[in-house]
């Protein structure tokens, strides 16, 4: 078989995993309805917020808010999909010594955000931190609060205007238009184009490519770029570089939705990898509530996946032995809801826990630099060697 | 003094081979203790006198006790000497001195010491009998005292001959007579009498009290310390009384700081568990006494059931004739002039371990107040807090032992954990770490309690008794009894635990404070952010300011 026949024979199998569906993720009945805001319904929220303490404050009594609680214990699973999504649980914060603070400090940064809003301006979080560095005290502290002030709003934190600085890249066969730019990835050099934290000003989204590339660290992108993976086969390639932050993750979610695309996900084969893999698919506990904005269905996990160390006769000489930690960790994903709809997954990260032992992309690099590129891939790729 | 009855005892000898547990074992300690036996004499005299004025319903004079101490050159030694042999007199100065080569110890200056009270003063004719012998003291029944070997000055005047081989000067005058009597005396050792180079009075000279100045070789620099240190502690549980101190150059004042009195101690008759076959022999020969006898016919001779009612504390007539009958197995009938000595043998013997006797009376004792006591700490301590504690009265051979606790916190107290041990009111400032005290302390675990190394506390013991359990002769500790360590133990942890209690209020107040602090900033915040969102409509910033703080002020102030 001639190599062209070959790679026909391999786009047809990829075609028959792009999804066609674009409507809106369901949101199970029991999470908190999230809706995006304009820029006007955000800053009218903001007010009304004011205006209800001000109210209780007329008839002297305490002020006090509802805030939706944002950690793992209001996290709910759509026993359906396994998507995480935040639930109803809340906090009262109020004008007393425990939580007064909070309150100043969620007020403060509605304050920050109503002024942005009114100028029509974006800034980042970092920004915002420093408008009022005595009452934050740490970064993490605005942080959480814009979080807050958001799902308070019943909205996203894109809707807020302040955005995180992205760290996410993306190169390969994809042209879009970024504030009037036209991007055209494909001349990105071998360095990428840096994802932008403003999603909402990409949009003529448009590509000739058959799947994309999802790799967890910056070194596999640098060497799959390098390689210009991209023109031997016509794919999008994209990191989060770790855990990927919101930008990484509506990008990725807006190419799938706009091309149906497959995603082929290559990250570590460790707990961690594994974790980072749900954030993509499923979404992640802290962001739970935007989970419709930010999960993409339609993700393969390619590698390196623990079968691989023997399939592809990976030398012992790379594997790491489990740490507690990861011992830890493996087994609370174990038994997360989300894994059920992955069964091949968890058949993974069970043989990962019975061998005890882990292994990073970069042990590819152990049978030659360009193993990876060279064979690793091609055969994955041209084998469907994908679950 | 001037009421008490005085008595000779015993020979002046004693002081040559004893001189070491007495505290003249070398000249800086001969030095310190000169100083207190004298100080503790007149405070001995000054209380009695209180004592006796407050029984007749006069009003008391509160106690002033001036010290002077004054270095003097050897020349002005030499030369007071020679003007001595020159005023001639009797031509003492020489006579009985003659044991007691002048020693130059290299280390040794001169000193003067004199000190002073307005107490009750001597009668002129008494004199020679208090100052003039080696033992001399009330005898008859117990009672809680300073003096350490009822003898005092003497021992001082004796140290003083000894090292310059001046006389004494003592100048006396009583409340009733006048007069001022003077005298230039010193002791024979031989002899055990007094010896006047000089005596005169002086009349009308109408102050009161006893002035002696002696001069003797010792050595500052090591007494220094302790002598201040002395006197701050005293002053802190003697606090009805003025100290004027002078050395050298130097004037410090350890000023009166409350008008109470503390109830002064009382004579009791000894207990049965305190008495040794000795001392009970000495009891049987104070017999015929016909006055204190019911039936005279036996010639001043009691049965031994009433020697034993009239001579003891606690024991009724009736205790007496069970225990003499069941316990001793003697006829309670006999008559005390019957007694031999395996009788008195038998009677010891079951006298000290007989339970059954009423616990040892503590009423005698003189106790501070916990008040007069925080008085005084307060001025000299500078303390945040102080904390006190009585302990169980508890007995020890026959005697009652009294324990008081308190501990003074923070403030001025430097970090770490200071031990105050007192006896009968007397400071203990020798041989800490083989005290009672000092190991109750290491057992009380104040760590538990109270952070020392961010924290200063000094641990304030008074141990009280008709009789100090002191461990020996020396009388520098208290001995390590087991049930006084443990109630040492306790009030020092009754006392530590209340300071944990005020450092734990303190701080939850503080953090109550600092919470409000906190409160009243945020809610200004608020304001400012809430009027910055809603454009100062329905409410300008110093409104919604203004109503947050009456909502605070309302729930948390």
């Amino acid at each position: 078989m001639s190599q062209a026949s070959q790679n026909l024979k391999f786009f047809e199998e990829l075609r028959k995993l792009r999804t066609t569906e674009k409507e809106e993720m369901k949101s199970p009945k029991d999470a908190l309805k999230i809706k995006e805001l304009s820029l006007e319904e955000t800053k009218q929220g903001i007010e009304d917020i004011a205006l209800n303490l001000l109210s209780l404050l007329d008839f002297d009594e305490r002020p006090r808010m509802s805030v939706p609680i944002r950690s793992a214990q209001n996290a709910i699973v759509d026993q359906e999909t396994g998507k995480i999504f935040l639930g109803h649980n809340a906090v009262t914060r109020t004008l007393s010594p425990s939580s007064v603070r909070q309150l100043a400090v969620l007020i403060r940064v509605a304050e920050g955000i109503h002024e942005l809003l009114a100028l029509g301006r974006h800034s980042t979080k970092r920004e915002l931190f420093y408008t009022d560095v005595n009452l934050f005290q740490e970064q993490i502290i605005s942080d959480r609060a814009i979080e807050d002030l958001a799902v308070t709003l019943r909205t996203i934190r894109n809707a807020t205007n302040i955005v995180a600085s992205a760290k996410g890249k993306i190169i390969g066969r994809i042209r879009f238009v970024e504030s009037g730019d036209l991007i055209d990835c494909t001349k990105m050099g071998t360095g990428g184009k840096a994802i932008t934290p403003f999603q909402e000003q990409i949009e003529q989204i448009d590509s000739d490519a058959e799947f994309v590339l999802l790799v967890e660290k910056d070194a596999a992108f640098m060497s799959l770029s390098e390689a210009k993976i991209y023109e031997r086969y016509p794919c999008i390639l994209m990191t989060g570089i770790g855990q990927p932050d919101i930008a990484t993750r509506m990008m990725l979610r807006k190419i799938v939705n706009e091309t149906g695309l497959p995603v082929f996900a290559i990250m570590d084969a460790d707990p961690y990898g594994l974790e980072i893999l749900r954030s993509y698919t499923f979404g992640s506990k802290a962001l739970g509530y935007e989970t419709p904005w930010l999960v993409t269905e339609n993700i393969y996990w390619l590698g390196l996946r623990p079968e691989d160390m023997d399939n592809y006769k990976i030398p012992k000489e790379v594997f790491i032995p489990l740490t507690e930690a990861d011992k830890k960790k493996g087994k609370e994903l174990l038994d997360e809801i989300w894994l059920q709809n992955k069964p091949k997954w968890a058949e993974q990260l069970k043989l990962m826990l019975r061998s005890g032992v882990k292994a990073e992309i970069q042990a590819l690099a152990s049978k030659g630099f360009e193993y990876m590129t060279e064979q690793y891939l091609p055969r994955k790729l041209e084998s469907a060697d994908w679950i | 003094m001037a009421s008490e009855k005085v008595e000779t005892l015993s020979a002046a000898q004693w002081f040559k081979e004893n001189s070491e547990i007495a505290g003249f074992d070398n000249p800086g300690k001969s030095t310190f203790t000169s100083v207190r036996e004298l100080v503790e004499n007149s405070l001995d005299a000054c209380d009695d006198d209180i004592q006796l004025l407050q029984m007749r319903g006069e009003e008391i004079e509160y106690p002033n006790i001036n010290i002077v101490i004054h270095p003097v050159s050897h020349e002005r030694i030499r030369q007071k000497i020679l003007a001595n042999l020159d005023e001639g007199g009797s031509g003492s100065v020489l006579e009985g001195i003659e044991d007691f080569e002048i020693e130059h110890d290299p280390s040794e200056k001169y000193y003067v010491i004199e000190v002073g009270d307005n107490g009750p003063g001597i009668y002129h004719d008494l004199v020679s009998l208090v100052f003039g012998t080696v033992f001399t003291g009330t005898k008859y029944g117990i009672k809680q005292g300073r003096g350490r070997f009822g003898m005092g000055a003497k021992m001082a005047m004796i140290h003083a001959q000894k090292t310059t081989g001046l006389d004494t000067e003592i100048w006396s005058a009583t409340r009733d007579i006048p007069e001022e009597s003077y005298f230039r005396i010193k002791i024979d050792l031989k002899s055990n009498s007094p010896i006047y180079s000089t005596q005169k009075i002086i009349p009308d000279n109408p102050w009161h009290g006893l002035r002696m100045r002696l001069y003797l070789g010792g050595n500052l620099i090591w007494a220094k310390q302790r002598i201040l240190e002395y006197f701050k502690q005293m002053s802190l549980v003697t606090p009805y009384v003025n100290f004027r101190l002078v050395i050298g150059d130097e004037k410090y004042l350890f000023k009166r700081v409350t008008d109470e009195i503390p109830p002064l101690p009382i004579e009791t008759k000894p207990h049965p568990h305190g008495i040794d076959i000795e001392e009970l022999k000495e009891m049987t020969k104070r017999y015929p006494r016909k006055f204190v006898i019911k039936n005279e016919k036996n010639e001043g001779f009691p049965t031994l059931a009433e020697f034993l009612h009239i001579d003891f504390q606690g024991i009724g007539e009736g205790t007496a004739k069970k225990f003499l009958r069941y316990k001793v197995d003697i006829d309670p009938n006999m008559l005390l002039n019957e007694l031999n000595e395996a009788h008195i043998f038998k009677l010891s013997q079951a006298m000290s371990t007989y339970d059954d006797f009423p616990a040892p009376d503590s009423s005698c004792l003189s106790i501070l107040p916990h008040e007069s006591l925080e008085q005084a700490a307060n001025v000299l301590l500078e303390p945040e807090y102080i904390n006190s504690v009585t302990g169980k009265i508890i007995a020890i051979k026959g005697h009652p032992v009294h324990i008081t606790t308190s501990v003074a916190f923070g403030g001025n107290i430097p970090t770490g954990a200071t031990l105050y041990r007192f006896a009968n009111r007397i400071p203990l400032l020798f041989k800490e770490r083989s005290d009672v005290c000092y190991k109750a302390l290491e057992e009380a675990n104040i760590k538990r309690y109270i952070d020392v190394n961010v924290h200063g506390v000094t641990v304030i013991v008074s141990v009280v008794s008709t009789r100090i359990p002191y461990q020996d002769a020396a009388k520098d500790f208290i001995a390590d009894y087991d049930e006084l360590r443990e109630t040492i133990k306790l009030s020092m942890q009754k006392a530590f635990r209340g300071i944990k209690t005020y450092i734990s209020r303190k701080e939850a107040e503080k953090k109550k404070e600092k919470e409000l602090e906190k409160l009243k900033d945020h809610a200004d915040r608020l304001a400012i952010s809430l009027a910055k969102i809603t454009k100062g409509i329905p409410m300008s910033e110093s409104e919604i300011q203004h109503k947050l703080m009456k909502i605070i002020e309302r729930e948390y102030i």
